[in-house]
């Protein structure tokens, strides 16, 4: 942690702790990033905005959209950390729910980056095209307006969605530093759902049947 | 406009004319050109840095050189860069720490810098540059028309980001609040 006063430090370790306690995983050095960069008191006030963001979205939506929204709107930024964690907590929120892998595997994030915006928006709609996604692509579709083609926010959920761009925008300023490298298989699910290592085992033998079907098929 | 003597208003107008020449694509003043980049100014201070295929380490360097080079010759603050990735394809991990080394040197000699690129993994090493810079007046966009503003701004790019972060969470909160007390 160099850089950083005794102050700084104690609270890079307390917020840790704190990630490692509530969350499960360890964020290694972006909790460190943010407090180099904001302050002791502006990276509480970004974790706190991040909370804030999440429930608020959670609440809205539930857990699977909200997670699924916050990693497309980290692809747009170009955060490979946030987007494979967070699509990766989607879809474990989905099994543990329903029993069934959602259409977006984290091992196509990285092609799905390296596309053009508009091919990277056509295959997202593709992926999410069956009637029991009709409703996450909407708040997809529309979130891809808000956020590339300067949409102002009129409908009922564009202040959420503006709110979950907004406040990634700024984050993966930080979370960058692991984000330019991150690889599917390397990072926890991220957000707060502390997934059992029996859910982490069943979704990942569904997820390699299911990609197995798809190499055959 | 042209005529005001206010500094701040002067700046916009040179900086205004300046988009408006280079992205109705008028012809460059000067140019020079690689294999991988080609650099050209146009008359009013904006300089673009197209850079595209596989962006390896080798490239960068002669890119930094020649940049290095021509920003020299101008005076600090008189020039706003423009980074197009639209064509890059590949860019390895020696060329994006060369590009953050040229971005920490011309941070302090450029007004302002904008990273543009149609591709998310792209814009992720763009941010990953402009970071570890670290440049405030640096930030990258998806397209040259949403680096418009940005090029004729001033705020640092970290605060306009945490104040947009906020005004949406305000906006959540107020709405929040209203349906509780509508309720």
């Amino acid at each position: 942690m160099s850089g950083l006063s005794l102050v700084q430090r104690s609270f890079v370790s307390a917020m840790r702790a704190l990630t490692r306690l509530s969350a499960g995983y360890d964020m290694g050095p972006i909790q460190e990033e943010m407090v180099r960069i904001h302050g002791v008191r502006g990276a509480f006030r970004l974790m706190k905005l991040g909370a804030e963001v999440t429930s608020t979205l959670v609440d809205a939506v539930g857990d699977y959209t909200a997670q699924t929204l916050i990693g497309i709107a980290a692809l747009w930024n170009g955060c490979r950390y946030c987007v494979i964690g967070h699509i990766y907590s989607a879809n474990l929120h989905l099994y543990k729910k329903t029993g069934k892998i959602g259409p977006l595997d984290e091992d196509s994030l990285i092609d799905l980056m390296y596309m053009t915006d508009t091919e990277s928006y056509e295959e997202l709609a593709k992926t999410f095209s069956g009637p029991e996604d009709a409703e996450l692509w909407s708040l997809i579709d529309r979130m891809f307006q808000l956020r590339f083609h300067d949409l102002t926010p009129r409908e009922g959920n564009d202040d959420l969605l503006k709110a979950t761009l907004a406040y990634w925008e700024w984050l993966n300023e930080c979370t960058i530093i692991l984000g330019v490298d991150a690889k599917p298989g390397h990072v926890p699910a991220l957000g707060y759902m502390r997934p059992s290592s029996e859910l982490i085992q069943g979704y990942e033998v569904a997820r390699k049947a299911a990609r197995a079907a798809a190499t055959e098929g | 406009m042209g005529e005001c003597a206010h500094e701040r208003c002067r700046q916009n107008w040179a900086l205004r004319r300046t988009r408006d020449r280079v992205f109705s694509q008028s012809l460059p003043k000067t140019t020079d050109q690689h294999e991988a980049w080609t650099l050209s100014e146009t008359e009013h201070g904006l300089l673009t840095a197209s850079l595209r295929g596989d962006f390896d380490e080798a490239s960068a360097e002669r890119l930094d050189l020649t940049l290095r080079d021509r920003l020299a010759a101008v005076p600090p603050g008189s020039m706003v860069l423009l980074f197009d990735l639209n064509e890059m394809r590949r860019c390895s991990v020696g060329a994006r720490e060369v590009l953050a080394g040229l971005q920490r040197h011309v941070g302090g000699l450029a007004r302002r810098t904008a990273w543009v690129t149609n591709r998310p993994i792209f814009r992720g090493i763009a941010l990953w540059v402009c970071h570890c810079a670290p440049d405030s007046n640096a930030r990258t966009f998806p397209t040259a028309a949403h680096a418009n503003g940005w090029l004729e701004s001033s705020g640092a790019r970290e605060i306009l980001l945490r104040e947009s972060a906020g005004e949406w969470v305000g906006r959540l909160r107020g709405r929040a609040i209203y349906a509780k007390e509508a309720s």
